[in-house]
């Protein structure tokens, strides 16, 4: 399930993006209300290659630390507010015997609205005392998600994070990435004439969209109507070179602008 | 009132509208402009450039396939919102706006469409 590969620059510029802070520190993954905290989890744990304690905080006050590995689960080493918890943090080192139990505790923590941050520290691995642990990519198919479409859904947040700030008045819209499927949503006789359009147009869209922004690695959106406020209006937004165009119905100034200012926050 | 009243006037009433230009999209020059932010007139002339590149192909095609010409534009990027407005019966008149992030851009935009109809009728 896990074993598409996501192109190399892609991710390399994913993981260039500024990171959030909260007032503590803390490196915010999902704000509270917005993203998917089980996605954000499972895709921190498997950029993690190194010997980590992932210390895990969710909005609601719950936490958990994760010692990780290699993309692999090594121990649960402690957890707070966790209903369930209990039948994993006693264990000095995880296998697939515990996957279940592992996979109720992340889903109760992680649950959507709640919001992550984390704080990464180093944690020494006894020589005597090395775990394989539980491969991240085996807790992501029980939890039947797919990391490496995860990994790109990063790469184009802010799109997805101004497509659900604008709501419904974003009727149809698709988004073009290289290497990877387009992303689609609405009637589909609205969605067909944008993907001929981008077939047939990307290059020269690129290059309309460069005279319009400051600098080509900028994000820049815009937006184009009869008036701006009825009727229909076309949304195109580029950031880190990946394109969404679609169809606005009704005011298309203020909803944007809100968006985009909600995405960038 | 002038041209140049119609913009100082609406510049002051959103002073957070950095720049109101009145301009001649054939010949790419921006012929008056009010506003807090004293731009040179090298700086207007490629911001109207900016305005014909947003109206320009492939998205003015594929917004006349969607809905008809396009007369009304707005380009956001990480330091400014622009807004460019064509007026209708005589499509190189536009006024041109660069605004803070914070504007309420849907009275805004109501505000400029009104101010260019004026504009026009002086014109």
């Amino acid at each position: 399930m896990n074993s598409k590969k996501l192109s190399t620059t892609s991710r390399l510029h994913a993981l260039q993006t500024s990171s959030r802070f909260s007032p503590g520190g803390q490196r915010i993954l999902v704000a509270a209300g917005g993203g998917n905290p089980l996605n954000a989890l499972l895709l921190e744990i498997d950029e993690t290659l190194l010997a980590r304690t992932l210390h895990f905080e969710n909005e609601g006050g719950a936490s958990l630390d994760l010692e990780v590995a290699g993309r692999r689960i090594l121990r649960l080493a402690a957890a707070t507010g966790v209903v369930g918890a209990d039948s994993c943090l006693s264990v000095p080192a995880l296998d697939e015997s515990h996957l279940d139990d592992l996979r109720r505790i992340v889903e109760a923590f992680a649950a959507p609205g709640r919001g992550l941050r984390v704080v990464t520290t180093p944690f020494d691995r006894l020589g005597d005392s090395v775990s394989v642990g539980l491969p991240v990519a085996r807790l992501a198919d029980a939890l039947a998600i797919d990391l490496t479409a995860t990994a790109a859904d990063q790469t184009d947040g802010f799109l997805q994070r101004m497509i659900g700030h604008i709501g419904d008045g974003l009727v149809a819209w698709t988004i073009r990435q290289a290497n990877t499927d387009d992303r689609s949503a609405g009637p589909e006789e609205m969605i067909t004439p944008l993907r001929n359009f981008l077939d047939e147009d990307f290059e020269t869209l690129n290059a309309q969209l460069d005279r319009l922004s400051p600098a080509p690695a900028d994000p820049v959106c815009t937006v184009l109507g009869a008036d701006l406020v009825g009727s229909h209006n076309l949304l195109c937004v580029r950031e880190d070179g990946a394109v969404l165009i679609g169809v606005m119905d009704g005011d298309s100034t203020s909803p944007v602008l809100a968006a985009w200012n909600a995405a960038r926050s | 009132m002038s041209v140049l009243e119609c913009l100082q006037s609406v510049a002051a009433a959103y002073p957070q509208a950095r720049v109101v230009a009145f301009a001649d999209l054939s010949s790419r020059m921006v012929l008056a402009s009010a506003g807090s932010q004293n731009l040179t007139q090298e700086h207007l002339d490629s911001l109207c450039r900016e305005a014909g590149a947003s109206f320009a192909d492939p998205l003015a095609t594929l917004a006349i396939e969607a809905f008809g010409e396009a007369q009304g534009a707005i380009v956001i990027v990480p330091d400014a919102v622009k807004l460019f407005l064509r007026a209708g019966h005589e499509g190189s008149d536009a006024l041109c706006c660069i605004c803070d992030h914070g504007i309420d851009l849907g009275l805004f935009v109501t505000a400029i469409r009104a101010t260019l109809d004026e504009i026009s009728d002086i014109s």
